[in-house]
C-alpha cells in the first residue's frame, strides 16, 4: 500500500489545477468539524490512530509529540517505511528549520524566497527517499508539507501554487501505476486569508479504489487501512 | 483639542503586575480599540475560550514575546484630564538599560509594589533609580489586593515598609492607592472591596497628583549652542535651545566656557523675529560683538552664569558591558557638549538593591551598577549641580555604540 | 498656539536641528502621506523656512498620481531641494505586488533606498514613524542606528537619556533619526490643521471613501468615511474604534496570518 500524505492539499486548488492524478477514481473533502482546530500534528496523529488526539497533544511540545507503531495503524503490515510522518518520524531538524524561517520571514529578517527554497529543498529530499524506498515494503507513507508551507505565504499567488500542485500531481502521477492500492490524504485544506493561506477544516482525500465515501472523518481512515494490511497478509 | 501630556514609566519587582496593571489602565479606559478587541476575540472564540481580561492579557503577552506586532502595551490612554503614554515597558533582558531610556523620559513613575508578595529587591532598587534619574512626582500601586482578601492591615503593613524606603531616598506623602489590576479594583473603578479606603483611584490620584512638564522660565537663563548656520544673505547665525529662562533682544550675554561676550540684536525664529525665547525653543541669534562659538557653549546672562568646573562629583548608572576604572579617560556629553574628563577617583559603589554603600573606594566599577565618582576636567567646560540645574545637571558617558552610562551631578569646584 | 502641540513641536525642532549638527549628509524621507509631509514641515521651521538637505521620495511607480501631482507642486512651493530614486533594476524584471507584497516592498522601496544611500553617502535620515503608529515602533528610539543591511537590532538598542541624543562612533552604517516618533495621529491631524499645512487629496472623502494612510495603490485601500474636511478628519479620528493603518492590506493580514500562525503553534 502507498499513502502520499500531503500536507494542506485542498479540493479546490486540486480541482482549480486540474490535477488529474490528484485526484485518482475516487476523491473528496474530509471532514474536521471535530476538532477543535486544524493543528497539523494533531490531524496525523488522528489519522493514524484512528482516535481523536487533540486533547493528548498540548500545542507547546506538539512538534516533538511521538506515538508507538502499536499505537497506530502500521503495526497491522509486516514491513513498513515512514518518512517524515508527523507525529511518527518527523524530521525535526528541518521543520525547525522551516518553521524559523517563517518566523524570521514575520519579522522581516528572511525574504520569502529564502523560506521557499528551505522548503524545496527539503521536499527534494523527502522524494528521493521516497522513491528510492518504493516497492520495498508492505506500505510506504511519505509525507510532503510543500502545499502547507508555501500556501501559508503564498496562497494568492496563483503562479507559485500551480508549481506546487504540479508538483505534487507528478508525485502521485509516479506511482499510479504500481499495483498498488494508494490513498491521497491531506490533513487540512487551506483558505485565502490576503495573499496567505490558513488552515480550513477541510482536507483532501483520493483513492485508487472505489470507497464509495461522502465527507468521511480523518479518523475513519485508521479500519480501512487495516483492512487493506489485512487484505495484503492474505494475498501474499 | 490635545490633552495636555503625562509620560508614565511603570516600574517594580517582577512579577508584582506591571504589565497586569497596564493592560487594566489600558482596558479601562478603552484605549484599546474595538478592531484589538475583536481579533483577540474571534481569536479565543476559535479555541473554545471565554472572553475574559486575563485572557486579553494573555494575548498580550504572547504578542510581546514575538517581540513584534502590536504592541499595544505602549498605547496612550486618557483620562478625563490627561492623555498618558507609557514610554517602555521593557522585558527581563536588560532591564536597566531600558528602564533608564524609559524613565529617563518620564514625567511621573508608578511603583507597583504586590500586596501579597510585599517590597523585593527590585521594589528598593527601580525607587533608587527613579530618585537617581530625577523623577519627583511618583504614585504607589499596592497590587494584588484580591490575593490578601483586600485586608487593611496587609495593605497597612506594606505601606508602612515602604515609606520608610521612599523617605530615606526624599520622596514624601507619596500617595498609595490599594488595587487588584487583575479583577479592576481601584484602577478607574471605586472598589466595593476596600470600604476602609477613602481615597481616589488609581487613575483619580493620577488626575489629581500629577502635573505636565513644565517650563522652567522663571530660572536664570541657560541655552546650549547647537550649530553655526550659515544664512542665505552669508549672515552667520548661532542656533540655541533654551533650556531654562527667558531670552531677551537687547540684553548682553556671555558664552561659557569661552567666555565670549555680546548683545543679542535679534531673535529669529520662523518667518519672524522674537520678542522672546522660553525654555524647549530652538532659535537662531544674531549677536553683535560675536561672529562664532562652538558647539556645547553654554549662554547666560552675565549675572548669573555657569562656572568653569574643574572638578565635580556624580552618581553614575552603568549599563551592560561597561567598566569604569580610576585614571580612565572618558567623554561626556552634557547639553551639546562633548567633553574628555578623567575618573579622579571612584568614592563608593552602591548596592541599588538594598540601598547600602557596598564598597568604598573601590578601583572599578562594572556594568549594572551604581557609584559616586570624581571626574576631572581635561578641557574647559561648565557643567552644573543637578538641583540647580536638572538640563545642564545629568550627563552620559559615551562608549563606541553611544551611551554607556548616565550620571547626575551632586556637585562641583571651580 | 495650542499648548501640547506647542511642546510637540519644540522637542521635534531640536531633535532635527541635532540631527543636521551631528550628521555630515543627513537627508528626510517624503511620501507626501501627513506623517512626512508634516516632518518637512518641521524641517522647514527648524532653519527659518529653508530646509537644508534634500529631501528623498522613493517612487515604486505604483504610486497614486494625486501622489505625484502633490509632490511636484509642494516640492515647487516649499523650494525644495527633492531627489525621487526608483529600483529601475527590478522594475525592468518586471516587480509587482503580484511577486509578493513583501518581496515587492523590499525591491521598490528598501532596495531603491540602500541603493541611493550608497550612492549620496547619507548618514543620517529623518523619518516620519509614530510611536502609536503600530507594533513595534513602539519600542523604537529617536535615534536608531542601522547597519548596511538596515537591520536594526531592537533588543539590544543604546540607551537614550533625557534628550541627549547620541551619534556613535561605531557600529552603524546610517542613523535613522526619528523626529515625530512622541506624537498620536491624532496630534499630527491637529497640526496639520493649526499649520495649514497642505493635505494630500487622497485623504479626503470622495464617494463616502478616503484614505487613512497613503502607500502604493495595489496595497492599500480606502476607508469608508464621510471626512472631506481636516476638520471632519481630526474628529473622525477622534471617535475612531479602528487602527490606523486597517487601511493597508499588507500590514492587517500580515498581523492577522502571524496570530494564525502563532495559534497553530508555527511560532
Amino acid at each position: 500500500m502507498i499513502i502520499l500524505a500531503f500536507d494542506a492539499l485542498d479540493l479546490h486548488q486540486v480541482q482549480k489545477f486540474n490535477c488529474k492524478n490528484l485526484m485518482q477514481k475516487e476523491h473528496g473533502q474530509t471532514d474536521l468539524s471535530d476538532f477543535n482546530q486544524a493543528r497539523t500534528v494533531v490531524l496525523w496523529a488522528s489519522f493514524l490512530t484512528g482516535k481523536n488526539m487533540e486533547a493528548k497533544i498540548p500545542i507547546k511540545t506538539q512538534w516533538t509529540f511521538q506515538l508507538s507503531p502499536e499505537q497506530t495503524f502500521l503495526k497491522s503490515f509486516k514491513t513498513y517505511k515512514t518518512i517524515d510522518v508527523p507525529a511518527f518520524s518527523y524530521k525535526q531538524k528541518n521543520h525547525e528549520e522551516e518553521r524559523k524561517l517563517l518566523k524570521a520571514y514575520f519579522e522581516e529578517k528572511a525574504t520569502i524566497e529564502e523560506c521557499d527554497a528551505a522548503v524545496w529543498r527539503n521536499h527534494e529530499e523527502n522524494k528521493k527517499e521516497f522513491f528510492s524506498h518504493l516497492g520495498k515494503s508492505d506500505l510506504i507513507m511519505g509525507y510532503f508539507d510543500l502545499a502547507d508551507f508555501i500556501g501559508h505565504l503564498s496562497f494568492g499567488i496563483t503562479e507559485k501554487m500551480a508549481k506546487v500542485y504540479h508538483e505534487l500531481d507528478k508525485i502521485a502521477e509516479q506511482v499510479k501505476n504500481t499495483g498498488d492500492f494508494v490513498l491521497i490524504i491531506s490533513d487540512h485544506g487551506m483558505k485565502a486569508l490576503g495573499r496567505f493561506g490558513d488552515h480550513s477544516k477541510n482536507g483532501f482525500y483520493s483513492s485508487n479504489h472505489k470507497l464509495g465515501l461522502n465527507l468521511p472523518k480523518i479518523t475513519g481512515f485508521y479500519d480501512l487501512v487495516r483492512r487493506i494490511a489485512e487484505n495484503e497478509h492474505a494475498t501474499n | 483639542m490635545s490633552m495636555p501630556r503625562i509620560n508614565l514609566v511603570v516600574v517594580g519587582h517582577k512579577d508584582h503586575g506591571k504589565s497586569t496593571l497596564i493592560g487594566r489602565l489600558l482596558y479601562d479606559s478603552k484605549a484599546i480599540l474595538e478592531q484589538k478587541l475583536d481579533e483577540i476575540k474571534a481569536e479565543l472564540k476559535e479555541t473554545g475560550k471565554k472572553f475574559e481580561f486575563a485572557f486579553l492579557l494573555d494575548s498580550l503577552e504572547e504578542e510581546r514575546k514575538g517581540g513584534l506586532t502590536i504592541d499595544i502595551m505602549h498605547t496612550p490612554f486618557k483620562s478625563k484630564k490627561y492623555l498618558y503614554t507609557i514610554i517602555d515597558c521593557p522585558g527581563h533582558k536588560e532591564f536597566i538599560k531600558k528602564m533608564l531610556t524609559g524613565a529617563s523620559q518620564a514625567d511621573a513613575a508608578v511603583l507597583v509594589v504586590s500586596a501579597k508578595e510585599g517590597i523585593e529587591d527590585q521594589t528598593r532598587q527601580h525607587a533608587f533609580l527613579i530618585k537617581t534619574l530625577g523623577i519627583k512626582q511618583l504614585v504607589v500601586a499596592i497590587n494584588k489586593m484580591d490575593a490578601v482578601a483586600y485586608e487593611e492591615s496587609q495593605y497597612q503593613k506594606t505601606c508602612n515598609e515602604l515609606r520608610q524606603i521612599l523617605q530615606s531616598l526624599g520622596y514624601e506623602n507619596v500617595p498609595m492607592i490599594p488595587v487588584s489590576a487583575i479583577k479592576g479594583d481601584n484602577v478607574y473603578r471605586k472598589s466595593e472591596e476596600t470600604k476602609w479606603y477613602k481615597d481616589s483611584t488609581l487613575i483619580g490620584t493620577l488626575d489629581e497628583n500629577m502635573v505636565p512638564h513644565t517650563s522652567q522660565s522663571n530660572k536664570p537663563l541657560r541655552a546650549v549652542v547647537q550649530d553655526i548656520y550659515l544664512q542665505e544673505d552669508n549672515v552667520k547665525t548661532i542656533a540655541c535651545k533654551i533650556e531654562t529662562g527667558t531670552l531677551l533682544p537687547g540684553k548682553n550675554v556671555v558664552f561659557n566656557p569661552s567666555g565670549k561676550k555680546g548683545l543679542v540684536k535679534k531673535i529669529l525664529i520662523f518667518n519672524s523675529i522674537a520678542e522672546k525665547a522660553k525654555p524647549g525653543d530652538s532659535v537662531d541669534l544674531i549677536i553683535n560683538g560675536i561672529d562664532t562659538v562652538e558647539r556645547g557653549e553654554v549662554l547666560s546672562y552675565p549675572e548669573n552664569q555657569p562656572q568653569n568646573i574643574r572638578k565635580f562629583t556624580a552618581e553614575i548608572i552603568l549599563f551592560s558591558d561597561t567598566q569604569i576604572k580610576n585614571g580612565d579617560e572618558i567623554t561626556i556629553r552634557y547639553g551639546t557638549a562633548e567633553k574628555k574628563c578623567k575618573v579622579h577617583r571612584i568614592l563608593s559603589e552602591i548596592d541599588s538593591v538594598n540601598l547600602t554603600i557596598s564598597a568604598k573606594l573601590p578601583k572599578a566599577l562594572e556594568n549594572n551598577s551604581v557609584g559616586e565618582v570624581e571626574l576631572l576636567a581635561l578641557e574647559p567646560l561648565c557643567i552644573e549641580r543637578h538641583a540647580d540645574f536638572p538640563e545642564l545637571g545629568r550627563f552620559i558617558i559615551e562608549g563606541k555604540k553611544g551611551a554607556v552610562a548616565a550620571g547626575i551631578v551632586l556637585a562641583t569646584s571651580e | 498656539m495650542n499648548k501640547p502641540l506647542e511642546e510637540l513641536e519644540k522637542k521635534s525642532i531640536a531633535i532635527i536641528r541635532e540631527a543636521k549638527a551631528q550628521f555630515k549628509n543627513p537627508a528626510v524621507m517624503w511620501s507626501t502621506g501627513k506623517d512626512s509631509t508634516a516632518a518637512v514641515w518641521l524641517c522647514k521651521k527648524a532653519f527659518l523656512g529653508k530646509v537644508p538637505f534634500p529631501v528623498i521620495h522613493i517612487d515604486t511607480s505604483y504610486k497614486f498620481p494625486e501622489i505625484y501631482e502633490f509632490r511636484d507642486k509642494i516640492a515647487e512651493e516649499w523650494n525644495l531641494n527633492l531627489i525621487v530614486t526608483k529600483n529601475e533594476n527590478a522594475l525592468k524584471k518586471g516587480m509587482s505586488p503580484k511577486k509578493g507584497r513583501l518581496n515587492c516592498c523590499t525591491k521598490l522601496k528598501t532596495e531603491a533606498l540602500k541603493n541611493l544611500i550608497e550612492e549620496r553617502k547619507f548618514d543620517a535620515l529623518i523619518l516620519a514613524i509614530r510611536r502609536d503608529e503600530h507594533g513595534i515602533r513602539a519600542k523604537e528610539r529617536f535615534y536608531s542606528p542601522r547597519d548596511e543591511d538596515f537591520h536594526w537590532n531592537y533588543a539590544d538598542q543604546p540607551a537614550e537619556l533625557w534628550d541627549l541624543y547620541v551619534r556613535p562612533s561605531e557600529d552603524f552604517s546610517h542613523m535613522r533619526v526619528h523626529p515625530i516618533l512622541h506624537w498620536t495621529e491624532f496630534e499630527v491631524w491637529q497640526y496639520m490643521k493649526q499649520e495649514k499645512l497642505p493635505v494630500n487629496p487622497l485623504y479626503f472623502a470622495k464617494d463616502n471613501k478616503r484614505y487613512r494612510s497613503l502607500g502604493c495603490m495595489p496595497c492599500t485601500v480606502p476607508i469608508p468615511s464621510n471626512a472631506a474636511t481636516i476638520d471632519e478628519i481630526v474628529e473622525e479620528i477622534r471617535t475612531s474604534k479602528t487602527p490606523e493603518r486597517a487601511g493597508r492590506a499588507q500590514d492587517k493580514e500580515k498581523a492577522y496570518m502571524m496570530q494564525k500562525l502563532r495559534a497553530l503553534g508555527y511560532m
